[in-house]
C-alpha cells in the first residue's frame, strides 16, 4: 500500500503544493442483531477507499475515491489542487500548520482474539441466549440484542516525511429488555463499554449473568412513579456521565468549533479562547482529562489525521477551564506550539476535523464509594445509563435523561422513578459537583456514534467517570 | 454510474448465486461539498464512492455482506461471504422470498449541470455570498454541496432497476456579535434556487434579532416556519411502524383510524413529488408510491413492511420516502400578521425523543427567535428549549402557510400552532 501512498505524495510535490497528506483506509464491520428468537440483522461490510488533502496558497483542498489504482490516485490528487486553488479564491487568512517532528510509526491495538476470526454461530448464538434469557422474564414483551465490531487499517504519510500505519479494533455489545402495559412501554439497557479490544472484551458470562437483573428493572420501570418537578440532588453513574461529559465539556471545548468553524452545523461554543485559565467550568473537585494514549480508549489510534502521535492533556484542572483538542491548523490559534493530536477523519472520503479525544472525568482523590454517597444524600435521585439528551448550539442549556432512575430517601434507595429528565446550563451543572467517587468505581464507558462536520462523520471516543452527586438540579421540567 | 454499468455489475454479481435467493444493490454517489466559516472556506471536498450491497438466503438463513470493491473477484468474494453468513447462522423467521419484477414511477429527478458544478463555480457563489454579509458587517457559514447518487437494485426473481438524482443544496447561518439568522435552498436542479436569496433571509435575520431580549418559557403561540415544521414531525415520521404499534411499543398503538390532527391536515408521501421527489422503489423492490399517513387529519396508515403486511392482511406500505404536508394560500406576513402575541421559530436544532411512547421531544430554538406583538415581529428573543409532541403541534393548527422544500426531503407549509410548551432558556 506504501508504494500507492508514496505516489500521492509525490504527484502533489511535483503539482508544487504546500503541504499534502494522503490516508488510505480499509474498514471492516460486522452487526449482529436478534429480536426475541428471531436474527434480525447480520451484516459484514468491507469498506475501503483513499483521500488526498493539499494546501495551496493557504487554503485546503481535498479529494477521495473508493478506486485504488495508479491512474486513480494521480487523478484525484489532481482534482485536490485544482480544489484548493478554488478555495484560496475567498481566503482572508491563510492556514498555517504548527509543526509537528516527522514519525515512522506502526499502532496496533492490543488485542487477544480478533472478532472477526470468532465464528457467526458463536456470535448469533451468544445474542440469541441473551434474548431467550430476558425473555424468560413472562412481563418483557420484547428483547433485542447487538453485537457491534469494526476493525480499522489506516495508512498515512504526508509531504513532510511521516509514514504511519494502524490497526484499530472496537468491540461492544448491548441488549435491552421492554416490558409493555397500561398504555406504556418502558425498557432497560445493559450496555458494557466499548473498548478498542479484541472479541475479549464481549463477556458472555457478565452479559447472561445481568439479564435477570435487567429484565426484572424494565418491568419495575414500567410500574414506577413519574419523576417529581423540582430541584434534586443528582447522583449520576458512569454512563450518565459520559454522555454528559461529551456533549457538556467534549464539544464545547474542540478548538475548531469555539473558532467558529462549526457554526453552519453543530455551532459553536460559550467556552471561547478568552475564558481560557479564566473560567471556573466546574467545582474545585471537577478534573476533565484528555488521553488519546488511554489503553482501549475509542480514540487511541496511535495518531490521528494530522500524522500527530497520541497525547494526555488537561481540559478542566481543579475546576479551571485549561485547555482544548486541536488540530495543526487551529492550535496556533491559541499559541501552542503543538497540536495535541485530535484532528480525525471518521471515513477515507471525508477530510480530517478536531473530534473529542478520550475525555474523562478523573476520579476523586478521597476514598468515596457509591453506597456511602448515596447514604449521605438525603432527597435525590441516582440515575443509570443513558437516555434523552439535548444540548444547544453554544452547549449551554442542555436536558438529559437517562435509562434508569432510583429515588433517593435519606441515604437509600426508595424504588424507581419514570421520565425523569434534568436541565442545567453547563457550568452551573459542573459547579454543583460536590463529590466524585474514588478510583475503584471509574468506568471507562464511551460513544460510538458522535456526529460532527457536514457531511456527518461519525466517531467515537471513551469518557470514564466515577459516579458523581451534582446539588440542586433543576428535575422534571418538561 | 449508468444505468448500463450498474446492470453489468448486478448481473456479474447475480451470476454467482448458490443461494435459494440473491437479493444485489448498488449504491454509489459522486459528491462535492464547500464549507465556509468566518468569511472564508475552511473546507472544500469531493467524494466518489460506490458499493454493492448482497442478501443471500437459504430457506430462512440470510446474509448480508457489503464491498465498495467491484472488480469480478472481489463481486464473487462479497457474494461468498453473504452466503456463507447465511449458512452459518439461524433463521430470520420474518425473512420472505424476493419479490418479482415490478412496475416502477417514472420520476425525473437527474440534472446533468447540478451534477457537474465545479468547485470554482461554487466558490465565486460564496464569494458574492461573503461580500454581500462582509459589506453589513456580518459573519457568514455555510455549507454548499452539489452532486449525484445512483441507487440500482436486483434480484434472482428478476428484478432490475435503476434511479439517479441530482442534488444542490445552500445552508447559510449569518452572524452579529450577538444575533444569528439562518436559511437554505435546496433542490434537484441548481438553476431552480437561488442562493444569494438565502443570504439575505439569514442577514435580515441576524440584523433584527440583534441585542435579543429576555423571554420566560411558557406556553405560545408560534409561528413554525418550514425547517421548524418538518424538525418537529419529523420523529412522527421515524414512529409509524405497524409491528410496534401492534406490540404495544409505539404512540401510534391503538390509534389507527382516529382523527389526531385537525381536518386541514394532509400528511403524506409521494415519491414523484415535483418538489422533493425520491427514489421510485424500495430496496425489497417493491415499487414507492403514494401513501397517505394523516387524511383529513386522521392516521389513515402505519408503515407495514412486506412481513407485517402479509402477516396481518394490511397492504404494504414500506416506510415514509419522502414528508409532504398539504399547505393554504397564505402567506408568512399573512400568519404573522394574525397573530396577537407570540413567537416566530425559524428553525430547531438538537431535537431528540423525551418519551416516544407520547412522542414528546425536546429541542432547541435556532437562528432566529423572535416576538410577535400586534401582528408584528417586534424585536428578537433569546433561544428556548421546547418539549413538545408532534401530536399537539397537528392537533393546533390554526392556518397554515405554502409549503417549499425543506432539508433533504421535506415539502412543508409554515404553521401556526396554539399552545407550544417551551420550558427553559439559554443565555443568547
Amino acid at each position: 500500500m506504501q508504494d500507492l501512498t508514496h505516489l500521492a505524495i509525490d504527484t502533489a510535490r511535483q503539482l508544487g503544493v504546500q503541504y499534502a497528506d494522503v490516508r488510505v483506509a480499509n474498514y471492516k464491520q460486522q452487526v449482529l442483531a436478534t429480536e426475541d428468537q428471531r436474527v434480525s440483522q447480520i451484516s459484514d461490510r468491507d469498506d475501503v477507499g483513499f483521500g488526498v488533502r493539499v494546501l495551496v496558497n493557504g487554503a485546503w483542498g481535498f479529494a477521495s475515491s473508493n478506486e485504488i489504482n495508479r491512474e486513480e490516485i494521480q487523478r484525484v490528487t489532481h482534482l485536490a489542487k485544482s480544489i484548493a486553488e478554488a478555495s484560496a479564491t475567498t481566503l482572508r487568512q491563510p492556514v498555517h500548520l504548527v509543526p509537528e517532528k516527522t514519525h515512522q510509526e506502526t499502532f496496533t491495538t492490543p488485542y487477544e482474539t480478533d472478532p472477526f476470526l470468532v465464528s457467526i454461530d458463536q456470535k448469533i448464538g451468544l445474542l440469541l441466549e441473551i434474548t431467550a434469557a430476558l425473555r424468560k422474564n413472562s412481563r418483557v414483551q420484547k428483547a433485542n440484542a447487538l453485537m457491534n465490531l469494526r476493525k480499522t487499517e489506516r495508512v498515512f504519510a504526508n509531504t513532510e516525511g511521516t509514514n504511519l500505519e494502524s490497526s484499530v479494533l472496537t468491540t461492544s455489545a448491548q441488549y435491552q429488555a421492554t416490558a409493555v402495559g397500561n398504555g406504556d412501554a418502558k425498557s432497560r439497557i445493559y450496555a458494557p463499554p466499548p473498548r478498542t479490544m479484541g472479541y475479549e472484551n464481549i463477556d458472555a458470562e457478565d452479559l447472561l449473568q445481568n439479564t435477570e437483573r435487567v429484565a426484572e428493572q424494565a418491568v419495575e420501570h414500567l410500574h414506577a412513579p413519574p419523576c417529581p418537578v423540582g430541584q434534586k440532588d443528582l447522583i449520576l453513574d458512569p454512563l450518565n456521565l459520559a454522555l454528559t461529559i461529551h456533549e457538556s465539556v467534549g464539544h464545547a471545548t474542540e478548538l475548531d468549533r469555539a473558532l467558529g468553524y462549526e457554526e453552519s452545523l453543530a455551532g459553536r461554543s460559550f467556552a471561547v479562547p478568552e475564558l481560557l485559565n479564566q473560567l471556573q467550568y466546574g467545582s474545585p473537585l471537577v478534573n476533565f482529562v484528555a488521553d488519546n494514549t488511554l489503553p482501549h480508549g475509542l480514540a487511541t489510534h496511535g495518531f490521528d489525521d494530522d500524522g500527530v502521535t497520541g497525547q494526555k492533556w488537561d481540559i478542566v484542572k481543579d475546576g479551571l477551564f485549561v485547555g482544548y483538542g486541536t488540530n495543526r491548523e487551529v492550535a496556533g490559534e491559541i499559541n501552542l506550539e503543538r497540536s495535541n493530536g485530535t484532528c480525525r477523519a471518521s471515513h477515507w472520503s471525508n477530510t480530517p476535523i478536531v473530534r473529542i479525544p478520550n475525555l474523562s472525568l478523573a476520579a476523586g482523590q478521597k476514598p468515596l464509594s457509591l453506597d456511602e454517597l448515596i447514604n449521605d444524600t438525603k432527597d435525590g435521585i441516582y440515575i443509570e445509563g443513558m437516555g434523552s439528551f439535548s444540548i444547544d448550539q453554544m452547549r449551554c442549556n442542555f436536558q438529559f435523561g437517562g435509562d434508569a432512575f432510583w429515588q433517593i430517601k435519606d441515604g437509600k434507595i426508595a424504588g424507581m422513578l419514570k421520565d425523569v429528565t434534568y436541565q442545567a446550563i453547563t457550568t452551573e451543572f459542573w459547579n454543583a459537583c460536590d463529590a466524585v467517587c474514588d478510583e475503584r468505581f471509574w468506568v471507562p464507558n464511551g460513544i460510538l456514534n458522535c456526529g460532527k462536520g457536514d457531511p456527518m462523520q461519525i466517531s467515537q471516543m471513551t469518557h470514564g467517570a466515577s459516579p458523581a452527586r451534582f446539588r440542586q438540579i433543576s428535575v422534571g421540567r418538561i | 454510474m449508468e444505468r448500463a454499468q450498474t446492470e453489468q455489475i448486478l448481473q456479474q454479481a447475480l451470476s454467482y448465486q448458490q443461494a435459494d435467493h440473491l437479493q444485489v444493490s448498488l449504491h454509489g454517489e459522486v459528491d462535492a461539498n464547500t464549507r465556509f466559516a468566518n468569511n472564508t472556506i475552511t473546507q472544500n471536498t469531493a467524494q466518489k464512492d460506490a458499493a454493492l450491497g448482497v442478501t443471500a438466503a437459504f430457506g430462512q438463513q440470510v446474509g448480508h455482506a457489503n464491498t465498495n470493491r467491484l472488480d469480478r473477484d472481489s463481486l464473487r468474494e462479497v457474494v461468498q461471504r453473504a452466503e456463507q453468513i447465511a449458512q452459518s447462522t439461524a433463521p430470520d423467521t420474518e425473512y420472505l422470498p424476493p419479490v418479482g419484477p415490478q412496475s416502477y414511477l417514472d420520476i425525473d429527478a437527474y440534472d446533468h449541470a447540478t451534477a457537474e458544478v465545479t468547485p470554482q463555480a461554487r466558490a465565486e457563489m460564496i464569494q458574492k455570498a461573503i461580500q454581500k454579509c462582509e459589506v453589513q458587517g456580518l459573519d457568514l457559514a455555510g455549507h454548499f454541496s452539489t452532486g449525484w447518487r445512483f441507487s440500482a437494485i436486483a434480484n434472482s426473481n428478476g428484478v432490475m432497476a435503476y434511479h439517479r438524482q441530482s442534488s444542490a443544496s445552500y445552508t447559510n447561518t449569518v452572524m452579529s456579535p450577538t444575533s444569528s439568522g439562518w436559511a437554505e435552498v435546496v433542490s434537484e436542479r441548481l438553476e431552480q434556487i437561488q442562493p444569494l436569496e438565502a443570504v439575505d433571509i439569514a442577514c435580515q435575520k441576524a440584523k433584527a434579532s440583534q441585542s435579543p431580549r429576555d423571554i420566560e418559557p411558557g406556553q405560545y403561540t408560534v409561528i413554525l416556519e418550514p425547517s421548524a415544521v418538518s424538525g418537529v414531525l419529523g420523529p412522527l415520521f421515524y414512529s409509524l411502524e405497524a409491528k410496534a404499534a401492534d406490540e404495544g411499543r409505539s404512540a401510534f398503538s391503538n390509534k389507527e383510524g382516529e382523527q389526531i390532527g385537525t381536518s386541514a391536515v394532509d400528511l403524506y408521501s409521494q415519491p414523484d413529488h415535483t418538489g422533493c421527489p425520491t427514489r421510485p422503489f424500495f430496496g425489497n423492490g417493491l415499487p414507492t408510491d403514494q401513501v397517505y399517513w394523516l387524511k383529513s387529519g386522521k392516521l389513515e396508515n402505519l408503515s407495514y413492511s412486506r412481513y407485517w403486511a402479509s402477516r396481518t392482511g394490511h397492504a404494504h406500505t414500506g416506510s415514509p420516502t419522502n414528508m409532504v404536508m398539504s399547505g393554504d394560500d397564505n402567506t408568512l406576513q399573512q400568519m404573522i400578521a394574525s397573530v396577537e402575541q407570540g413567537l416566530l421559530v425559524t428553525r430547531f436544532w438538537y431535537i431528540r425523543f423525551v418519551d416516544p411512547m407520547k412522542l414528546l421531544m425536546t429541542g432547541m430554538t435556532r437562528d432566529g427567535l423572535f416576538w410577535i406583538e400586534n401582528g408584528q415581529i417586534c424585536y428578537g428573543v433569546k433561544n428556548l428549549r421546547f418539549n413538545e409532541s408532534p401530536l399537539h403541534v397537528l392537533a393546533n393548527i390554526e392556518m397554515m402557510g405554502q409549503p417549499c422544500r425543506t432539508g433533504g426531503s421535506a415539502y412543508v407549509p409554515p404553521l401556526k400552532v396554539q399552545n407550544f410548551t417551551f420550558s427553559s432558556g439559554t443565555s443568547f
